[in-house]
């Protein structure tokens, strides 16, 4: 990931990292979505626009407060407060997070860790096998017989 | 400005499925077509879906939707008042660029609606004088499919062999079985085989290789068509007598120009023809040309679409092959009154195993793949585990359903830009809630092991239709059975704009044989007019 433009802090970067791991965890060979820097795919996304900007940067102070709410700043907080603290900001500020979960998702499954780790391959020529057609399962369709409606034309 | 002494036979507004086709068939007799389009060339390859981030494509500069995209070439549509969005695309080839290249015909009966259902009105022609055109076109496109469906008139041999449904859509068919239901190998645009010089579509690239610029303008241009680019038609032109003359446009430099002509075809799709001909208003068209009925830019047609998708145990293989159906049925598509509604819907079964993204997204059925803990088995829970259905279905004319010119907003030409009113119809939430009731019950007759549903998909607008309306009565539709605007002589509309009625599936055919039919009419019975 390359950020082209860099509108958040060093604090600011954790903290998006740290909820992108919430959004995404880690489980099994998936990595979590923050340790492979969709953070970074976010903040140059929100970077060309200016709505885009006032929108992530606003709701990252929605997530500081609401964890601030629950005992600290989110990091520190456990993995239910974690998630306790995004609901209440999915319920508070659904424009923000819906943008957050998009583009967490836009990034992390173009990520080439992540096609990897499903084994995905984008249809090719290489590997597409046109398999037979079985006209056999059609055999009932063609005993019914004809069913438009004919118009007498 | 041009010079009035460049006059073409035929001027020809739109690159598009119909603009392509018409002007093919055209320039085959040798007839001078000068064409105006606001887009450029789509290179095929431009977004190869091996990139790892290309589907990223198609929530940017790929979007559908052109408020999304918001490229040069795109005009903003106001959407504000409608809950299905307009997905089109400015190119030379139109939206057969996006196009998933479904090649489903009409039915006779979807031209008798008045006659047989009592509703809408039936058209001024019928399925078999289209019938030639549909066979002319499939052999163009090397149409992939099944002779034999029982839901048609008999069909010639399909010239490439049917695209392979798949292990689900197996599945699926059995299920079809079970229940007594029609279904059959979906006719489809892409060439399963090398057809015409043109290598079988294998899913390689995010936009199609059947589309328009690919299948006829290279022949149009080698018989000597006049392609213009990047030129965006601010209104038609009009003489003294109430004569279309051509077109005045802005030219990739931003310059007006015009290009006159003998004929002026409108090739725009519902909401661009309907734009520019409430644009083009002048002392002897107040209201917009060839609107004397006040049925410019009114009864916009639809399908509106639900979608099911089943989740399953199975695997059902790799994401592989073309995207879009192989397969659908058409049990419900004619009207049988104790359903509760009139005419009916197409059942399009998709076995695409989804790129990673699409279905993260939610795809057609627009549920997002949980955020949290839950993510990852929600996920595979779909990954290569799904089969969607497609419930598309009839839109009955409406005046209220339009598309009119919006107040204030405009395009980078400073041009006045469209606004969508439409609502959808009792008898089509009717329709659309019989279908997903039935595509359930078929999922699960698959052994589906969850089913999820959409009752209707804002981002399914592909089709626009019906708002310059195919008549004979001069004061309630906008074109005759050939194209011809009633109230000018010589300008033709080709695209889906002058649908009477929709049907339940997908018009690209039956736009381009109605398009080859006007080609056809201006080269013989109605050749005087670019004599």
């Amino acid at each position: 990931m390359t950020t082209t433009n860099n509108i958040l802090s060093a604090e600011q970067s954790a903290l998006l990292g740290a909820v992108l791991n919430c959004v995404v965890p880690a489980q099994g060979e998936m990595p979590a979505a923050g340790d492979i820097g969709i953070g970074g795919f976010i903040e140059a996304f929100a970077a060309e626009r200016t709505a885009r900007r006032r929108l992530v940067l606003e709701g990252l102070v929605q997530i500081e407060l609401a964890a601030a709410e629950r005992g600290g700043d989110f990091s520190s907080l456990s993995s239910d407060a974690q998630t306790d603290t995004l609901r209440s900001v999915e319920s508070s500020a659904p424009e923000f997070f819906q943008f957050l979960v998009t583009q967490t998702y836009r990034g992390y499954y173009t990520h080439e860790t992540v096609t990897n780790a499903l084994s995905y391959r984008a249809p090719n020529r290489q590997d597409y096998d046109p398999l037979p057609f079985d006209e056999s399962l059609l055999e009932p369709v063609r005993e019914r017989g004809q069913i438009w409606v004919p118009t007498n034309n | 400005m041009g010079s009035k002494h460049d006059i073409a036979d035929v001027l020809v507004i739109g690159a598009g499925a119909s603009g392509g086709a018409f002007t093919w068939s055209l320039t085959q007799a040798g007839v001078k077509v000068v064409c105006l389009e606001q887009g450029g060339w789509v290179p095929l390859n431009a977004f190869p879906v091996s990139e790892p981030q290309a589907q990223l494509h198609w929530q940017t500069d790929f979007h559908p939707n052109p408020n999304f995209r918001g490229l040069p070439e795109d005009y903003p549509v106001n959407e504000d008042d409608t809950p299905i969005a307009p997905y089109m695309y400015n190119a030379v080839g139109g939206s057969t660029i996006h196009w998933c290249s479904h090649f489903p015909r009409f039915h006779p009966s979807d031209f008798r609606l008045k006659s047989l259902d009592g509703v809408a009105d039936d058209w001024p022609m019928d399925y078999f004088e289209l019938e030639p055109y549909y066979d002319q076109n499939d052999r163009a496109h090397g149409v992939s499919g099944l002779q034999g469906d029982t839901a048609y008139p008999p069909k010639p041999a399909r010239p490439t062999p049917p695209l392979p449904i798949g292990p689900g859509g197996e599945m699926l068919a059995r299920a079809f079985n079970k229940l007594g239901w029609h279904w059959w190998s979906s006719d489809n645009a892409v060439a399963s085989a090398q057809y015409d010089g043109r290598q079988a579509d294998v899913g390689e690239y995010l936009r199609s290789p059947s589309s328009s610029d690919i299948i006829f303008w290279p022949g149009a241009l080698k018989q000597g068509a006049r392609l213009i680019t990047h030129a965006r038609v601010r209104e038609i032109l009009v003489d003294e007598t109430g004569r279309a003359t051509g077109a005045a446009y802005y030219d990739h430099n931003g310059n007006l120009q015009a290009q006159y002509a003998k004929v002026v075809v409108l090739a725009c799709n519902g909401i661009g023809t309907s734009r520019l001909l409430l644009n083009s208003k002048s002392a002897l068209f107040p209201d917009g040309l060839a609107n004397s009925s006040g049925q410019v830019g009114r009864n916009l047609m639809h399908h509106p679409c639900g979608y099911v998708l089943g989740l399953f145990e199975e695997d059902m293989g790799p994401d592989s092959g073309p995207r879009g159906s192989s397969m659908l049925s058409q049990e419900f598509y004619e009207t049988d009154v104790r359903r509760g509604f009139v005419r009916g819907y197409d059942m399009q079964i998709s076995n695409v195993g989804g790129a990673p993204l699409q279905l993260a997204l939610g795809g057609l059925v627009g549920q997002q793949v949980q955020w949290g803990d839950g993510h990852h088995q929600d996920f595979a829970e779909r990954f290569q585990h799904q089969m969607g259905i497609v419930i598309m279905t009839e839109d009955l004319p409406e005046e209220h359903n339009r598309v009119s010119l919006d107040p204030s907003l405009t395009d980078g030409d400073g041009i006045p830009a469209p606004k969508i009113d439409y609502t959808v119809s009792d008898n089509t939430w009717a329709i659309l809630d019989h279908g997903i009731a039935r595509a359930t019950e078929v999922l699960e007759a698959a052994g589906a092991k969850r089913v999820i549903s959409s009752r209707l998909r804002r981002n399914a607008g592909w089709h626009l239709l019906g708002t310059a309306r195919m008549g004979t009565d001069p004061a309630r539709s906008v074109v005759d059975r050939w194209g011809r605007a009633h109230d000018v002589p010589n300008l033709f509309i080709i695209d889906g704009s002058i649908f009477t009625t929709g049907a339940c599936i997908n018009p690209t055919t039956t736009i381009q044989a109605l398009a080859l039919r006007t080609a056809d009419y201006l080269k013989g019975e109605g050749s005087s007019a670019i004599a």
